[in-house]
């Protein structure tokens, strides 16, 4: 006989077998050991008479009668409900051809709108990228008028002028960089009434942006686009291509 | 009586005096009829179920309002086609839940012991010596930690350690060594 046979066993186990919760051949281990010790018998008796106890304890609680009670609140309830749905009933898929279409429309529908909410408007703003900081003076253009007062700094200027909108002409057709804010530009006068006004500059103007330039091509004229404010500075300036 | 399959293990007869209840659409499909079963399943635990909510705490005019609440909830469970495997443990699971709630709202966790019934007849010595078990065995028992003392009732209501598992949302292990301290506890306390 092995040990499991001879020692006592432990108080889970036999408190297991008092619960009926062992395997089949665990149960027939206990057993055996039983059938030859008599304190795992007087303890597995000591189990049973306690739970016996707890037992009496739970049956004496006084009970309530509340089965007619019960049934009247489960009639009422079922006489006033609602189909409920399950988790998984909520949502059922279209069946008959017509609530398919009118389920496809109006997911169509709903896409169109969407799209059209999230497309961003070709007039509503122009976005104004930022320049890199441009150590290069500006030279003199033919119509612009020359800010005389401190420069500011570029983070500034470039945040005031891409507030405000500006006037529809800007925003033309033609292929042209974005504008760039001025780097010698105050910003904080107000760009109310703003003007754009169409100048001629020399090729190397683009330094004032940081684009490159072909040295060999730095006298060449160019069109460029700046933006006046009411107070005839210039605030901004786009090259056209 | 009507015998009713309500779920794995759990063969119900359901009383024909209590379940007169008319079917909605005239259907006899007692099988299909989620308030026959809740019913039927009513009628069959709801002692279990009372006794272990007063044995938590509850005050018997709660306990019962929440017995009938965990039953209707079982309907709804039913009517929604929700899983009809261990009706038991579901409706010990919600039962103690609510009381857990309801003990956490009012703080009466600690409220005087349930009323008891006390045989009139018999010798009235071995009487006075039941009520004196009884009561030394209460005392042991609302000594011991929440948690045994939870795992004692649901055993003692007859659920599998698996079931108490599931109604306590913890593992077989624990409920087997929460057991097993619940009773050394108490062996002791009887030999003192």
């Amino acid at each position: 006989m092995s040990n499991f046979g001879r020692k006592c066993m432990p108080d889970g186990l036999l408190l297991r077998a008092v619960d009926q919760e062992l395997t089949q051949r665990q149960a027939w281990l206990v057993k055996l050991h039983l059938d030859h010790c008599e304190p795992c018998r007087a303890r597995m008796e000591e189990m049973r008479r306690i739970t016996s106890q707890v037992g009496e304890l739970q049956e004496g609680v006084l009970l309530p009668d509340d089965v007619r009670a019960f049934v009247a609140r489960l009639e009422l309830e079922a006489a006033g409900e609602q189909p409920e749905l399950s988790r998984t009933q909520w949502f059922t898929l279209p069946r008959t051809l017509w609530q398919q279409l009118a389920w496809s429309g109006t997911l169509a529908l709903l896409i169109l709108v969407g799209v059209k909410i999230w497309t961003p408007h070709p007039h509503a703003t122009v976005s104004i990228a930022r320049p890199p900081q441009v150590a290069v003076a500006p030279p003199v253009a033919k119509q612009l008028v020359v800010n005389t007062r401190p420069a500011k700094p570029v983070r500034r200027a470039h945040r005031s002028v891409k507030k405000q909108a500006l006037p529809a002409a800007v925003a033309s057709e033609e292929a042209a960089t974005p504008f760039f804010p001025l780097p010698f530009s105050d910003a904080a006068l107000p760009l109310d009434q703003a003007l754009v006004i169409r100048v001629e500059l020399p090729r190397s103007a683009l330094e004032w942006t940081g684009l490159p330039v072909e040295e060999n091509r730095r006298e060449e004229r160019i069109q460029a686009d700046l933006v006046l404010g009411a107070d005839g500075l210039a605030r901004a300036i786009r090259f056209i291509r | 009586m009507q015998r009713i399959f309500a779920a794995d293990g759990l063969s119900l007869e359901a009383p024909e005096s209590v379940l007169e209840l008319e079917s909605p659409n005239g259907s006899c499909d007692a099988e299909a009829d989620p308030r026959r079963i809740a019913a039927s399943i009513f009628e069959q635990q709801r002692v279990p179920v009372y006794r272990y909510l007063v044995s938590l705490g509850l005050r018997p005019a709660v306990a019962s309002e929440m017995v009938q609440e965990a039953f209707l909830r079982l309907y709804r469970h039913l009517r929604s086609k929700g899983r009809s495997e261990n009706l038991r443990g579901w409706v010990f699971r919600v039962a103690h839940n609510l009381a857990v709630n309801e003990l956490k709202r009012t703080k009466a966790a600690d409220a005087e012991p349930p009323e008891t019934e006390t045989d009139p007849g018999g010798d009235p010595e071995q009487a006075l010596l039941r009520k004196e078990r009884i009561h030394r065995m209460q005392t042991a028992i609302r000594e011991l930690p929440r948690r045994q003392q939870e795992c004692l009732h649901l055993r003692a209501e007859g659920l599998r350690y698996r079931e108490i598992a599931d109604v306590l949302g913890i593992g077989v292990s624990s409920v087997a060594e929460s057991v097993q301290r619940a009773m050394e506890t108490l062996a002791r306390s009887c030999h003192e």
